[in-house]
């Protein structure tokens, strides 16, 4: 069984990421226990859990796109969902979504542009470059391949300016060229002083942080150092037949 | 220039951008042909309602009971849809933008009213626009039997569509003010269960109180008599839609990402004729979920039978609201089948139509059957015979909703006969909506693409006709089971014993569920049979000999 330890790091008024007793429900299905935790700002965190263990839930909730059912979020001294916590945070989830009517480089403009980005183009097309995806900036992305669609969200969450990174599962469907160009993107966001929280079972990226936060069953489980830490278990499911009480068969 | 701004100039550029692209990709030749389908069904459906009303003049106290039910009556509407409109704001509603406007622009720093505002009034002006056509249509129909007032038809139709188009308005003001106030559900039901029931009350009851929404019947009336206190329900009406639209920043993100990748594809299925997917859609959308304990666990006596076992404990996971509902649901239906006893024959239109949905409930377990074709094709066991036991456990589950009916029937007609008739009606008649649900449940959504090369050859009116029909047959099928109750009602005008009419005509209903019964246990040897008749029929034709 893995070591079950929490690191409750004492909260700055402006740390990167706040949650405060966070917890979310559907309806008598509980999806996240209460949780607190604080991320501060340049801070490089993995975010480990096996299916189901309330990664998604816990991201989303962070990223404005779920109410949680108690407790709040602070972005960068921000109250989560606000316009300052949305102009200092980008998300890329783990389903892209695009607009059906619009191409690529359309996509970078757009989001570049609600973001006040004004000088977008170059930086638009060095990113497409990156990831390998120039050549498609003139298609629809609605159209792409699973691996395309994540490169174009991956572009998407990059054109714009952000202090803290939050990014659900991005490597999968990405081929390892892919993979390789998320990793040198996320290193330089880090470099920048940006705070990046990934949830992800990618070891190749678990190994470059410095913090893990395991959730198990709607749980946070872990939260400390990497070194000597057997992540696999971390996010190993315990066996729940024990706490299964069936209809007597 | 602050990046909010900027943000806010990317977006009013990109929804004319995206404007101009849409209209450049329309196809015209597609777009005229839906403008002539729609004056086609509109025009017939107006000429099919002229022809109901008749055109001799209201006498005079026909006249004066227009003049004191119209404002209660269009109350009533009205308290229906603001109820309507409640519950869809506590679900997310009533606007439904895109997911990809939820992830990149509502998560973008700029202002969600800024946003949300635009697609808040449009959404507010197609219902007006909508309820504005259907006042103005309902006046100018009951215009034709008003003796000459000194107003013409333009008159009565103008304030039919003002009546109308506040109706449609009240529904999304309503949903809006809900949703961004972020109402608990239970309130929000309570609060249009109340105003429902005030409107009602004034409606049905023998009281000089006003309804909270007889002012809206009234302005449907100025053609008649001018009441300027109906002014001031409309400036009420008016600043709630002014409150809720400035209130649109404060909708739920979760709510609208919820509804945008849903609305589409409910949308979709509504297309299709779609009823299973529609009701699943509905139930995500308004977050009904199953419960994760059950009410009760199965003895072992009820687990003998696997397939039996199987669908009670499904409905041992229906959560409150969808039990609650069903209840509702059975008064409701119980309501409109005394109504018929008393006289309005069309209200077992009503009943039946209230059964089928009640039954669409009760036979989730064989519904979830269905969704699964790849299990069920891997069992070692007939799909007939696996369906045909899926009927046991709807029969009995629709009893306890029965008592419930013959509950509100008594309450409304308190004499003894009231509990038998209503026993020996309202079972087969819940029966038949379980019948119907029955039906639309195992014969699955319509496919697109055989319904299409199938129809190639006929024209869009006549293969459309046999898409139609084939969705309308289940709930025919349960308004037919309500029928019964016409029987009775016949039988006591003519001096007959009701009982023995009411059990002959139960038998009938009986015979039409042994048929669905048998239908469902022998439809796919009989679509078999019918696809190898059509295929010998086709070898013979191309064969030598056939030549």
């Amino acid at each position: 069984m893995a070591r079950t330890r929490t690191n409750i790091h004492t909260p700055t008024p402006t740390s990167a990421l706040l949650v405060e007793d966070v917890s979310k429900s559907y309806g008598e299905a509980p999806a996240l226990d209460p949780i607190s935790l604080t991320i501060e700002r340049g801070e490089r965190v993995a975010l480990i859990g096996h299916n189901g263990s309330g990664k998604t839930t816990l991201m989303r909730i962070a990223a404005g796109l779920l109410d949680s059912t108690t407790g709040t979020i602070g972005i960068c001294g921000n109250p989560g969902g606000s316009l300052p916590a949305r102009a200092s945070l980008s998300y890329i989830a783990d389903q892209p979504t695009f607009y059906d009517d619009l191409s690529l480089w359309e996509h970078m403009e757009y989001v570049a542009r609600l973001h006040g980005v004004d000088e977008w183009e170059q930086p638009a097309a060095d990113l497409l470059g990156h990831l390998g995806i120039y050549d498609r900036a003139d298609d629809m992305p609605n159209r792409f391949s699973r691996g395309l669609k994540q490169k174009s969200a991956i572009a998407l969450g990059f054109i714009r300016p952000f202090e803290l990174l939050l990014v659900d599962e991005p490597f999968v469907g990405l081929d390892s060229s892919g993979k390789e160009a998320l990793l040198d993107l996320l290193a330089s966001a880090s470099d920048n002083g940006s705070t990046v929280v990934v949830a992800t079972h990618e070891l190749s990226f678990v190994h470059t942080v410095r913090r893990i936060i395991a959730l198990r069953d709607g749980r946070l489980v872990y939260d400390g150092g990497v070194d000597g830490i057997d992540v696999d278990g971390l996010v190993r499911t315990e066996d729940p037949a024990g706490e299964h009480d069936g209809e007597g068969h | 220039m602050n990046s909010a701004t900027l943000g806010i100039d990317a977006l009013r550029d990109m929804r004319t951008q995206r404007r101009r692209h849409r209209v450049a990709d329309m196809e015209w030749y597609e777009a005229l042909y839906r403008v002539y389908i729609t004056a086609l069904l509109g025009g017939g459906a107006i000429l099919y309602l002229s022809d109901l009303v008749s055109d001799d003049p209201l006498k005079i106290d026909q006249l004066r009971n227009v003049h004191a039910h119209t404002p209660h009556v269009v109350g009533l509407l009205a308290a229906l849809v603001v109820f309507l409109g409640l519950r869809s704001g506590v679900n997310g509603g009533p606007i439904a933008v895109e997911d990809a406007e939820v992830r990149h622009v509502l998560m973008a720093p700029i202002n969600h009213r800024d946003v949300l505002r635009h697609p808040a009034i449009q959404r507010l002006r197609t219902f007006m626009f909508t309820g504005a056509i259907a006042g103005g249509v309902a006046n100018q129909l009951l215009g034709r039997r008003i003796p000459s007032a000194g107003a013409g038809l333009p008159t009565f139709a103008l304030w039919g569509a003002v009546a109308g188009a506040l109706i449609g308005g009240l529904f999304v003001v309503s949903a809006l003010l809900s949703h961004a106030l972020a109402l608990p559900r239970w309130s929000a039901t309570a609060f249009g269960v109340a105003l429902l029931g005030w409107q009602t009350g004034v409606t049905f009851g023998s009281t000089n109180i006003s309804g909270p929404f007889d002012f809206i019947g009234s302005l449907s009336m100025w053609w008649l008599r001018w009441s300027p206190i109906d002014s001031v329900g409309v400036v009420v009406v008016v600043a709630a839609a002014v409150l809720a639209i400035s209130l649109s920043g404060r909708l739920s993100l979760e709510a609208l990402a919820r509804r945008s990748a849903l609305v589409s594809q409910l949308k979709f299925a509504v297309t299709l004729q779609d009823i299973r997917t529609v009701v699943l859609l509905r139930r995500q959308l308004s977050q009904e979920y199953m419960r994760v304990t059950p009410w009760w666990k199965l003895p072992p006596v009820l687990r003998r039978d696997v397939v039996v076992a199987r669908g009670l404990r499904s409905i041992m996971h229906f959560p409150v609201r969808r039990l609650l509902r069903m209840a509702l649901v059975s008064g409701a239906a119980s309501c409109a089948l005394v109504l018929a006893w008393r006289g309005t024959t069309p209200a077992i239109v009503v009943s039946g139509l209230l059964l089928f949905i009640l039954g669409l409930d009760a036979v989730e377990p064989l519904s979830q059957e269905v969704d699964q074709p790849d299990r069920t094709d891997a069992l070692p066991l007939e799909r007939g015979l696996l369906m045909t036991k899926h009927l046991v456990v709807p029969a009995i589950v629709v009893v306890p909703f029965v008592v419930i009916g013959v509950a509100v029937a008594w309450v409304l007609e308190p004499r003894a006969s009231t509990i038998a008739y209503g026993v020996i009606v309202g079972l087969p008649a819940a029966l038949g909506g379980v019948a119907g649900a029955t039906i639309n449940a195992v014969k699955g959504a319509p496919d697109p693409v055989g319904g299409a090369t199938q129809g190639l050859a006929l024209p869009p009116e006549v293969s459309g006709m046999g898409t139609v029909l084939r969705a309308v047959w289940p709930p025919i099928i349960a308004i037919a089971c309500s029928g019964p109750i016409l029987v009775v009602r016949h039988a006591t005008e003519k001096n007959l014993s009701p009982l023995s009419v009411s059990l002959r005509a139960a038998g009938g209903v009986v015979v039409v569920l042994a048929l669905t019964a048998g239908w469902v246990r022998q439809r796919d040897h009989i679509h078999a049979w019918f696809r190898l008749t059509q295929k010998q029929a086709a070898q013979s034709l191309s064969s030598p000999e056939g030549t």
